[in-house]
């Protein structure tokens, strides 16, 4: 990370922990309304279905390459995590907020353990063997809109996902 | 970002429940299914090995998945 970038990192992580309202506002101002909702429903019972996580907290693989933080316009790839990690081969990089915690407990941002405790528990039906790590924080969406989501949308439709549990960083 | 991963995984038939720390985003974006947390920025499933937060938050998504786009949920200590 270069020292532009770290600089950037600690402004923001001071802007958004100390004028938390300023942030929001500031956040809503890019944002493009949508007033009409998409609506899906689930095709089979919840005990039968196979979820997936996605994250924007910058969740990936130590083995990956880091997200492109440096880039000001930010990094809207994904990085797929496969269901059989283990906390310790994961890692974060996000530069608006704190990633000391997550990197500490990866489950704080990334809860693939009580995901697969809801499957062991029969209250889903299976934990899907792929998730998505995205870092957050882009005011421009039309990149991710255009490549990088239709490619998740038809990943997920490959591996048969019935459902996904989304959050945020 | 995430909103959007929401809105093009709904309109492809899959449902999706999302936590979120900022409603008044979550809800501009139109993220279809949503649960609000009171928890902090890079925290958005509770403290660092509170096990039993994480599972509430999982459990309270779950949850979500069945009812119908536009839910708005809070996440609840005690559901």
């Amino acid at each position: 990370m270069k020292m532009k970038t770290k600089l950037k990192s600690k402004l923001s992580r001071t802007f958004s922990s100390n004028f938390t309202n300023a942030y929001q506002k500031f956040t809503m101002n890019h944002m493009t309304e949508n007033s009409s909702l998409p609506e899906a429903f689930l095709q089979k019972p919840l005990d039968q279905c196979k979820v997936a996580l996605v994250s924007t907290a910058g969740v990936h693989l130590k083995s990956d390459e880091p997200f492109d933080v440096d880039n000001p316009a930010g990094d809207p790839s994904f990085r797929i995590i496969p269901a059989d990690v283990t906390e310790q081969e994961l890692t974060v990089t996000h530069i608006y907020f704190d990633t000391k915690f997550a990197k500490t407990d990866p489950s704080i941002v990334f809860p693939l353990q009580q995901l697969k405790e809801s499957a062991a528990d029969g209250k889903i039906g299976s934990v899907s063997g792929v998730h998505i790590g995205l870092n957050g924080g882009i005011l421009d969406t039309t990149i991710a809109e255009q490549d990088f989501i239709p490619k998740v949308v038809e990943l997920f439709h490959n591996e048969g996902i019935d459902a996904a549990l989304l959050v945020p960083g | 970002m995430l909103g959007l991963y929401a809105r093009a995984l709904e309109a492809t038939h899959i449902p999706t429940a999302m936590v979120t720390l900022f409603p008044e985003i979550t809800d501009k974006v139109g993220a279809p299914r949503t649960l609000h947390v009171p928890f902090k920025m890079g925290r958005p499933c509770g403290e660092p090995f509170d096990f039993e937060t994480r599972g509430k938050v999982v459990d309270q998504l779950l949850e979500l998945l069945a009812l119908s786009s536009g839910s708005r949920a809070a996440y609840q200590e005690k559901p």
